[in-house]
């Protein structure tokens, strides 16, 4: 019976050719989409499981109070982890882990060469206790247990040593630490939130070892629990530990806690997020795994209606076997066995698909897909459900549709079948439609906002300005010479140094209203040199830039901007010499006052920012350099020659300004990218199932279209009749998409501090392009039609 | 093996109320092969289908061998109609997508005839219908008379007690209508029974007696030959 099935369902596909391609087109399209999701969400979920004790790993951070707002940190103070290991019996191991220089690049000398290493993290020796971390060379015990011992990841000491070993040899880290070299790990796998691919031995930092307290908040901690101890519990056990060690009224903070498994998804919203480079976002996920559904229910909606609306060509088939004795239940399954040979079928052409595109996938998202990497019963398994699930939800309802006609019908001859559930039909055409005008709405909203942040005035210039990292020099005296010497390049316009940049996240202070110290304000502090305002191209609104000083002045001068003066009640001509309260305590006087510039991405409405030249705040560790010719590459390699010549124990590490910039938007980028896609691929099978559902009717109407030809209906009338029945449901989808996307878009535009309006006009075109697209695909077949014979079609008939 | 009383079937639509058949009161007995004639509309195939069980009475009854099945559910029509009768129709009804093989094979799967004795049978019956050297073309690959004969050959593979035929020259040429009708009048004289709907009075006397009907109604019954 079931062979006969296969025989029946393979000839009916192979027979209707055309309706068979439409299908298996779209899903293809709609399973290649699912599974290359699938496989992208099935390996951010799989983040971190390969640790032998992940489920009882927690890390600990801190819900920290400023200017009575809460930020939430994934770091702790570094007397934190060893505590609660010594006070709780719940805990079995504690490691902590410190970034070099809080993120900084690493600048590490081996053999009289220089190399930038970003991923140096100072651990505990306690490491290989609580994570899974396998040595290839080196022991455990032994390997981070005292200062200036470092572990390097295979692919590091490749880099650095070739294939010399590089056990017991030394590296010198940003020209001041000497580290000897214990042991060599794998490098951690792609799923994996640990990123280091150095570690140093905790010990090394002495400052860390030594002053252990309860305020800097800079310690990643992760505990090791014993089996059995709940979130809740942990998390009350270490605020009681925090009670204990500090008084109340002196807690500017409370712990909270995070299971290993949800660090790599769930610490994107987070402020503070901790060390790692390799965090996912859950909503994200979310968005696309809804797409990726999206697409697939589309898909087989395609299916649903081409099979139904061609019932009527089967219902004779129907017919004859019951009439022979078939039951309603052998039919089903007959049906059935079609729709899963066609998924089948999907599923190899969905498989090439995403082989296939998985460069593009690359591109999109950073990682490739983990396809068939290696053969596993997982995968095979999962392969098998979803074309259960796909055979199912698209196969069902026509089974169960096409397998109720009654024997009856096949003896009537008058009668052609029943119609089908046209309605039905035509309200999953508007339910695709739906779809795809929001996505055309979403897309173009997205594209107009990305427009408009490029276009945007940053109120600064971003173009031309490299940032050389200069954080190895040995001495001032080595930056300095370098400063004059590429003040003396033709190419160079002007100079600086600074802290940090526009888009890079400087030190945070705070200060209050002049006669009012209950309301505060942060601040963003960035210590700089006086050629800031003219290499970022900041416009002075009173006074002047930072003036030059000497290295035993202790007063302090600033450059605040706009927003400052603003919350100080000045006009930026009074601010000129006068002190902000409670700003770098005291003796600080506004030199000069800016213009707003952008100095985080749009998201964010403008705050205050200070540049300032006090010789006891931070350092500054770049230096900031405007060219003024075109010639970049060139003067690149000049900026790297002469950079060399002066620092010869650091690494040449520079960033165009322009380019930091716009990847604050790589996410939005990311995303309009996707929306494309998606938007391309739901527009695709929405129309392959119109043109299928345009076809089916012009083939059902011929009859109507040979007497209306000859009565003397003109081609054009036809199409327009043929058409306007494909358009009603499209406009109806117009309809009900509008609000959807006005809302939706709307509420997606609130993320930007700064954003285009929401206007109709986007529902306007999208909806005009739906109708647009609809009307193409349905035409063809409609002038098909219209144009042909009226003698062959009522001959036909 | 077949009694009808004052059976009926009244097709409804939004407003308008068809009798096609108006208390019918006929009785076929084993053996016999009945004709059934009269103009378009006068409800023979409608008679037919309530006969084949593919249709049910909307009064009236329905003895097959004597039980009552006019109102059955359907599931237990399907079951009785599968081992019991075969059809034949005008159009011959031969699934496309199926070889001559495959069709006249088909209703022995729904039968759960092992496979074997399907193969055996189907040989059997394509040598006697002389289109064995056919097997394994497609119903479009064949001429009406050899689809006729395929379709006949299926309706027979189960051995039923009853064929019912409608129209089954109505699309062939006079000489393979005779063929086929020699095969049916062979079936009758094996012991088959035999109704058929027909509008040749040709073809009607192949059969023992004729039921002529008007608006749902048997209007005359003539015996053509004595059943024996």
């Amino acid at each position: 019976m079931l062979q006969n099935f296969f025989k029946i369902a393979w000839r009916n596909l192979w027979k209707n050719r055309f309706f068979t391609f439409l299908n298996l087109f779209g899903l293809s399209l709609g399973i290649a989409v699912s599974l290359a999701l699938i496989l992208y969400v099935g390996r951010e979920r799989s983040f971190d499981k390969y640790h032998q004790h992940a489920s009882d790993i927690y890390r600990v951070g801190v819900n920290a109070e400023f200017d009575a707002t809460q930020q939430k940190w994934a770091s702790v103070p570094n007397i934190a982890g060893p505590t609660f290991k010594d006070k709780l019996s719940e805990v079995a191991e504690q490691v902590r882990f410190l970034r070099h220089n809080f993120g900084s690049t690493a600048f590490v000398r081996v053999n009289d060469q220089n190399y930038a290493e970003k991923d140096l993290y100072w651990v505990d020796s306690t490491l290989f206790d609580v994570f899974d971390v396998p040595l290839l060379q080196g022991n455990p015990k032994t390997a981070l247990n005292q200062p200036n011992k470092i572990i390097l990841c295979k692919s590091v000491s490749e880099k650095l040593f070739g294939k010399e070993d590089p056990m017991g040899k030394t590296i010198k880290v940003d020209n001041n630490l000497e580290l000897e070299i214990t042991g060599i790990f794998e490098d951690f796998p792609s799923n994996s939130t640990l990123d280091a691919s150095m570690i140093g031995s905790f010990y090394s930092m002495r400052w860390a070892t030594e002053n252990l307290s309860w305020s800097n908040c800079s310690f990643e901690t992760y505990l090791l629990m014993h089996t059995g101890v709940t979130q809740e519990a942990l998390e009350q056990k270490v605020n009681q530990v925090l009670d204990e060690a500090v008084k109340k009224e002196d807690q500017w903070f409370s712990f909270w806690t995070q299971p290993l498994l949800d660090v790599h998804l769930y610490s994107a919203r987070i402020a503070n997020g901790g060390y790692s480079s390799r965090l996912g976002d859950i909503t994200q996920i979310n968005t696309l795994s809804l797409l990726a559904l999206a697409v697939l229910l589309l898909a087989c909606f395609n299916y649903i209606n081409l099979t139904t609306a061609r019932s009527q060509q089967r219902f004779r088939e129907v017919g004859i076997n019951k009439t022979l004795g078939a039951s309603t239940g052998q039919m089903a399954g007959r049906f059935l066995v079609e729709t899963g040979i066609l998924v089948a079928l999907a599923f190899l052409i969905g498989i090439m698909l995403v082989k296939l595109s998985s460069p593009y996938f690359e591109s999109l998202t950073g990682q490739a897909l983990p396809l068939f990497e290696t053969w596993s019963f997982g995968q095979m398994g999962m392969l098998l459900g979803l074309w259960a699930l796909i055979t199912l939800g698209a196969g069902l309802y026509p089974a169960l549709l096409l397998s109720t006609f009654t024997p009856k019908q096949l003896l009537q001859p008058s009668n052609t079948g029943i119609a089908g559930p046209r309605f039905f039909r035509q309200a999953l055409v508007v339910l695709q439609f739906v779809v795809c005008i929001a996505l055309i709405s979403g897309a173009i909203v997205l594209n107009r906002q990305l427009k408009f942040i490029s276009q945007k005035k940053l109120g600064f210039t971003p173009e031309q300005v490299v940032a050389i990292t200069t954080e190895a020099a040995e001495d001032n005296s080595q930056v300095e010479a370098l400063m004059n010497a590429y003040r003396n390049m033709p190419a160079v316009s002007s100079l600086c140094l600074a802290q940090g940049y526009p888009g890079l996240s400087v030190s945070g202070y705070s200060m209050t209203k002049p006669g009012n110290e209950e309301v505060a304000i942060g601040v963003n502090s960035n210590h700089a040199s006086p050629g800031i305002t003219e290499v970022l191209g900041l416009k002075l609104l009173a006074g002047q830039t930072l003036p030059e000083k000497s290295k035993e002045d202790t007063t302090v001068q600033v450059i605040i901007n706009e927003k400052g003066v603003e919350f100080l009640g000045w006009t930026p001509e009074e601010a000129i010499g006068k002190t902000p309260p409670n700003l770098y305590q005291g003796n600080t006087t506004i030199v000069g006052v800016v213009e707003n510039f952008h100095f985080e991405s749009l998201h964010n409405p403008i705050g205050v920012y200070v540049f300032n030249n006090g010789n006891d705040l931070e350092r500054s560790s770049y230096m900031l350099v405007k060219l003024s010719s075109g010639a970049l590459q060139n003067t690149l390699q000049q900026l790297e020659e002469t950079f060399n010549k002066y620092l010869p124990k650091s690494a040449f590490e520079f960033t165009f300004l322009d380019a930091h910039t716009r990847r604050l938007y790589q996410n939005e980028q990311q995303l309009s990218k996707l929306v494309w896609l998606f938007t391309l691929l739901t527009i695709i099978i929405s129309c392959l199932g119109l043109f299928g559902l345009a076809a089916f009717t012009a083939e059902r109407r011929t009859k109507e279209i040979g007497i209306r030809k000859v009565l003397g209906a003109s081609s054009g009338s036809l199409v327009t009749l043929l058409a306007t029945e494909f358009l009603k449901p499209v406009l109806i989808a117009v309809v009900l998409a509008s609000p959807i996307a006005f809302f939706g878009m709307k509420h997606w535009l609130q993320n930007y501090a700064y954003r285009i309006e929401m206007s109709t006009s986007y529902l306007i075109i999208a909806g005009a392009l739906g109708i647009l697209i609809a009307f193409l695909t349905v035409s063809f077949q409609s002038l098909r039609a219209a144009r042909a014979n009226p003698i062959d079609s009522l001959r036909n008939e | 093996m077949i009694r009808t009383e004052n059976l009926s079937k009244i097709y409804q639509t939004d407003e308008v109320e068809t009798t096609a058949l108006n208390e019918v009161n006929i009785e076929i007995k084993q053996g016999e092969f009945v004709s059934v004639m009269g103009p378009s509309g006068c409800g023979k195939s409608t008679l037919l289908n309530v006969l084949g069980m593919i249709d049910g009475p909307s009064s009236g009854s329905y003895f097959f061998n004597d039980e009552e099945i006019g109102h059955l559910p359907e599931r237990k029509r399907s079951n009785i109609r599968k081992y019991n009768l075969g059809f034949v129709f005008q159009s011959f009804n031969l699934i496309d997508e199926l070889s001559v093989y495959e069709n006249v094979e088909l209703p022995m799967l729904y039968t759960k005839v092992p496979s074997a004795e399907r193969k055996k049978r189907v040989e059997e019956l394509l040598e006697g219908m002389n289109i064995m050297h056919r097997r394994n073309h497609f119903p479009q690959q064949l001429s009406g008379g050899q689809q006729q004969r395929v379709a006949v050959a299926r309706a027979i593979v189960n051995n039923p007690k009853l064929i019912l035929a409608d129209e089954p020259t109505g699309n062939l040429d006079s000489s393979n209508g005779d063929d086929v009708m020699k095969i049916l009048a062979e079936l009758n004289a094996s012991g088959t029974t035999i109704l058929m709907v027909t509008h040749s009075q040709y073809c009607a006397e192949f059969g023992n007696r004729i039921i002529r009907m008007l608006d749902g109604q048997v209007v005359t019954e003539n015996v053509v030959k004595q059943y024996l």
